[in-house]
């Protein structure tokens, strides 16, 4: 019995992938070694940004913030998600800068999304923010949403649509056939299927190197601070800052997401994570320089998961080129969630022969050959 | 204050206390940890400060601890009071709160002696300001000497209910009622382990003479004893003021302020599961119990616990448990030979394996009855996020059977007791609807700081160089 | 020490003989110097210590060992503080929390 496609790894990517080829007709069945969910994809700050993306995949987040707000139709829950302003703080002159610059740039794209804002509108829109700050660059259409909770209505609706996620299921063998690919999973059964889709994200490194395409993708753990509820504080905008890292993230419910690029060391063969205490002090020290009065505040607990992530920052997405009906959808390096619902359309796309609704050039899987750069 | 420590003990409980002693004096570097402001913990909490009155009262179980707080006053090691650990690493680091200020502090052995607490058993009404564990109302007494004056209720199953009631009809506090709600039938399965109890006939007897006391005491003061009690509901509009059971098919109704609850005791593990020691479920505590060996050592190589916090075994076992510990991290450290090791572990052992004899029998018959977490749906499980046991039963209709899915979607376990008091009740929601065996249900991951910490004490916390990895 | 409204009562001479006062809520206190926060308040008077931070229902000690924390109330301007794991001392101000429930819905987009 062949599949139509085997995607491996049930994280938001492969979901939504798997969603867009099953509507679109096809059989699809979903390995997921853990749960769905289970790592990045349930577990992240649950931040829904176009804001401060990497120029090449802006025109994606643009796209995809129009479907999240579609999501009660497309998987049945609306995620979670919710309005949240982010703005960008400068904190000097210089840093103001950038942030036009930002936006001349991106005008110049044809996007409008970012906004250049002066002091008063700053802290029109964030009253607690220090005074040292001179201005900022919002965007108003940002959100937030349950990382959770997403994950799990994609896979559910990925399920509805006649998916097959086989949970607790790790891929130990692929081999390539004359139609396609046999897999071998720790369940002792083999399946067969036509295309294969790599969407194993902290994996991806290694799951890519058993296919014969290594990619340079490394894992990476992320990690979310939170707080007691702080009713008032963020006045609803969830901050950035341009000089120096730090992003928090107004909850509804008054308590402050903390991320922003913070990693705690791990090791992926133990599957182990420590939290590093200082990064949680480091981020605390921003955080009351940025809102003082968050001094008072505590810090109640952290999360981590493991993502999969690549130095220039950008995702790996397309077909493999050393590898014929291979696919790769991987390397968010910690900002895929908001991009998933386009990611898993263009997908389908391309899995089905058809050309992608915007262009993946950027995204390549073999681009790190072209710049012949040795990968770490 | 080191910096580094041969030893760090966190708890300065019976286990603690004769952990911490025992290294200290064969010239081990010690630091013992505790976020009570004097040494004893629960059991011996507040042993320098009581009364003569209050010590007859509390009787010598309590004032057994003397000696071994003496003892420990006296053992050449740091100890630090109101110290509040909220994290640890198997690299041997803490990160502890005390006054205002957070620091690192690092050994190549951790003895975890975090001890145990009250079973938290939601019921409807138990939030209400009022009611308090059994274990409550006696640390309350230790510490102060307050004593109810107000017509108050004791309604629970094992040891702590008749203690207490033992110590509040001596102090002439105006119980109303004691209600028992141990299952009449539970003593059966309890029997097959009366022979090896018996080997501790003196033990034995001191319960028995324990429940009979607190009958003709209760006797004597008309205070009327219930057996067989069910659906115990704390009412009231914004503090408790009356209680409603049953008793057989008689309905009862008491008016009083306080109600004092005790359903058994359980280890209190937050530290030991942050810091990532591996546990296993026990099918007849209904719970996760740290893997412990006969030396105290865990899964992690420099992490040991000792005392309740690996199985509620009483204060006398924790003691012996913290010296054999001791005593193997010594010969480990080399201040110890292997033959004075074998010489001095053998009376500690035969005191604990003494200790033991009649534990399988208690843990039987107290062990959590079938309905213990029948949870109506509108009862509140998640106290700090207002969660009630209907929503959890909700998701896992859904299909979510993963505590970690469920925690993450509805907020139970988000709050600052961190799931201490609501993982139970949702890992048993998770069973019940599920069906899953609770072996099969992961336990909630705990993240640190397993006890929130200001933003402004970490911002100027010294925690010292990064760790390599 | 006013004990009207408290359902405790001291059971004989309090536990230490020394006294301190602290300030709760306005009130000053005399209260047996090194008891806990909690004791101290809860032989007072029987009100509640904090409103729950998710629902605003009040709430008062339930474990009085520090698992709970149904006991949270401010001391000298520091919030959620365990008052069952503090020690009062001289001078003293300890205030009931309710500063974290007073969420306002201009927060809500």
């Amino acid at each position: 019995m062949k599949t139509d496609v085997l995607i491996v790894g049930g994280g938001i990517m492969g979901c939504a992938t798997a969603i867009e080829l099953a509507r679109k007709g096809k059989s699809v069945i979903i390995f997921e070694k853990d749960i769905p969910g289970r790592h990045a994809s349930g577990n992240n700050s649950g931040g829904v940004r176009a804001q401060g993306r990497d120029i090449r995949e802006i025109s994606f987040a643009v796209e995809s913030r129009r479907m999240w707000d579609h999501h009660i139709k497309t998987v049945g829950s609306d995620c979670g998600f919710f309005v949240s302003p982010r703005l960008r703080l400068a904190e000097s002159d210089a840093e103001m800068e950038v942030l036009v610059k930002r936006q001349k740039t991106l005008n110049g794209l044809g996007y409008d999304h970012e906004v250049v804002v002066d002091r008063d509108e700053v802290f029109r829109m964030s009253p607690n923010v220090a005074e040292h700050v001179v201005g900022g660059l919002a965007c108003y259409t940002d959100g937030l949403a349950n990382p959770m909770l997403t994950s799990k209505a994609y896979a559910t609706t990925a399920q509805r649509e006649g998916v097959e996620i086989l949970s607790g299921t790790r891929v130990i063998e692929v081999k390539t056939t004359a139609s396609g690919f046999k897999v071998r999973t720790s369940s002792g059964k083999e399946y067969e299927g036509e295309m294969l889709v790599n969407g194993t994200g902290a994996w991806a490194g290694r799951f890519s190197e058993m296919l014969g395409d290594p990619l340079p993708v490394f894992a990476t753990a992320p990690t979310m601070m939170v707080t007691d509820r702080v009713p008032g504080m963020m006045n609803g905008t969830s901050l950035g800052l341009t000089g120096r890292l730090l992003g928090l993230m107004a909850a509804q419910n008054g308590t402050i997401v903390v991320g922003g690029g913070y990693r705690s060391p791990l090791d992926l063969e133990k599957e182990k994570i420590w939290v590093d205490p200082m990064e949680m002090a480091k981020a605390a020290k921003i955080m009351i320089e940025v809102l003082p009065g968050l001094r008072d505040a505590q810090m109640v607990r952290c999360w981590t998961a493991f993502e999969g992530s690549i130095k220039d920052k950008v995702p790996i997405v397309g077909e493999s080129q050393k590898v014929s009906g291979l696919f790769h959808v991987c390397g968010f390096s910690a900002h895929g969630f908001q991009l998933a619902p386009m990611m898993g359309r263009v997908m389908s796309q391309i899995i089905l022969g058809q050309k992608p609704e915007l262009p993946l050039d950027d995204f390549r899987p073999d681009r790190f050959e072209k710049n012949e750069k040795p990968h770490t | 204050m080191k910096k580094n420590y041969d030893a760090i003990i966190i708890g300065a409980g019976p286990a603690g206390l004769a952990c911490g002693t025992e290294l200290a004096v064969r010239g081990l570097e010690v630091a013992v940890l505790d976020e009570q402001a004097g040494p004893g913990g629960q059991i011996y909490r507040n042993i320098t400060g009581t009364s003569p009155a209050q010590r007859k009262i509390l009787g010598a179980d309590y004032t057994d601890g003397l000696d071994l707080v003496d003892s420990f006053n006296s053992a050449p090691l740091d100890y630090l009071p109101q110290s509040r650990v909220w994290q640890a690493a198997e690299n041997g680091d803490i990160f502890f709160s005390r006054n205002g200020a957070s620091q690192k502090l690092n050994a190549p052995n951790l003895v975890l002696c975090t001890g145990a607490m009250e079973r938290p058993v939601p019921f409807p009404g138990w939030t209400l300001p009022g009611v308090m564990t059994c274990g409550g109302m006696s640390n309350l007494y230790k510490d102060s000497g307050l004593v109810p004056k107000e017509p108050l209720l004791i309604a629970g199953s094992g040891p702590f209910v008749w203690l207490v009631a033992e110590h509040l009809l001596a102090l002439d506090a105006p119980i109303t009622a004691i209600l028992d709600t141990t299952p009449l039938a539970q003593v059966f399965p309890a029997m097959k382990e009366v022979p090896g109890a018996v080997k501790r006939l003196d033990f034995m007897m001191k319960g028995v003479r324990l429940i009979a006391d607190v009958h003709l005491s209760a006797r004597k003061k008309n205070v009327p004893i219930y057996r067989n009690v069910k659906e115990v509901q704390a009412q009231g509009q914004k503090k408790l003021e009356r209680v409603s059971a049953r008793a057989g098919s008689k309905q009862l109704s008491f008016e009083v302020s306080t109600l004092l609850v005790s359903e058994g005791i359980i280890p209190n593990t937050s530290l030991l599961r942050q810091v990532g020691c591996a546990h296993t479920w026990n099918p007849v505590q209904r719970f996760w119990h740290p893997d412990v060996c006969a030396e105290g050592q865990t899964s992690l190589s420099s992490v040991y616990i000792a005392g309740d916090g690996g199985f509620v075994h009483g204060a006398k076992s924790a003691e012996y448990k913290g010296r054999i510990t001791a005593l193997h991290i010594a010969k480990e450290m080399r201040r110890l030979s292997k033959a004075e090791y074998d010489e001095q572990v053998v009376p500690v052992r035969t005191q604990l394996d003494r200790e033991l004899f009649p534990r399988p029998f208690i843990d039987r018959l107290y062990a959590p009855r079938k309905d213990l977490f029948s949870l109506a749906n509108e009862t509140i499980i998640c106290r700090c996020e207002g969660i009630t046991a209907g929503r959890v039963r909700e998701l896992v209709y859904d299909g979510l059977t993963d505590h970690n899915e469920i925690k993450a979607i509805i907020r139970c376990g988000m709050g600052p007791c961190q799931g201490r008091m609501c993982g139970s009740a949702v890992l048993e929601l998770i069973s019940e609807v599920s069906g899953l065996d609770p072996a099969k249900i992961r336990q909630h991951r705990l993240r640190p700081p397993i006890k929130p910490v200001s933003l402004q004490e970490l911002a100027n916390a010294k925690l010292g160089e990064l760790d390599e990895n | 020490m006013n004990q009207e409204k408290s359902k405790f009562s001291w059971s004989e001479a309090p536990v230490s003989k020394e006294t301190v006062n602290v300030n709760f809520d306005g009130e000053l206190l005399s209260v047996p110097y090194g008891i806990t926060v909690a004791a101290a308040l809860l032989g007072h008077d029987d009100d509640h210590f904090c409103k729950s931070a998710a629902d605003g229902e009040e709430r008062a000690p339930y474990c009085l060992m520090g698992v709970c924390f149904e006991c949270l109330v401010e001391i000298d301007g520091l919030k959620n503080r365990q008052a069952c794991l503090e020690p009062v001392y001289e001078g003293m101000s300890v205030k009931r929390q309710h500063a974290m429930v007073e969420e306002k819905n201009e927060e809500k987009l």
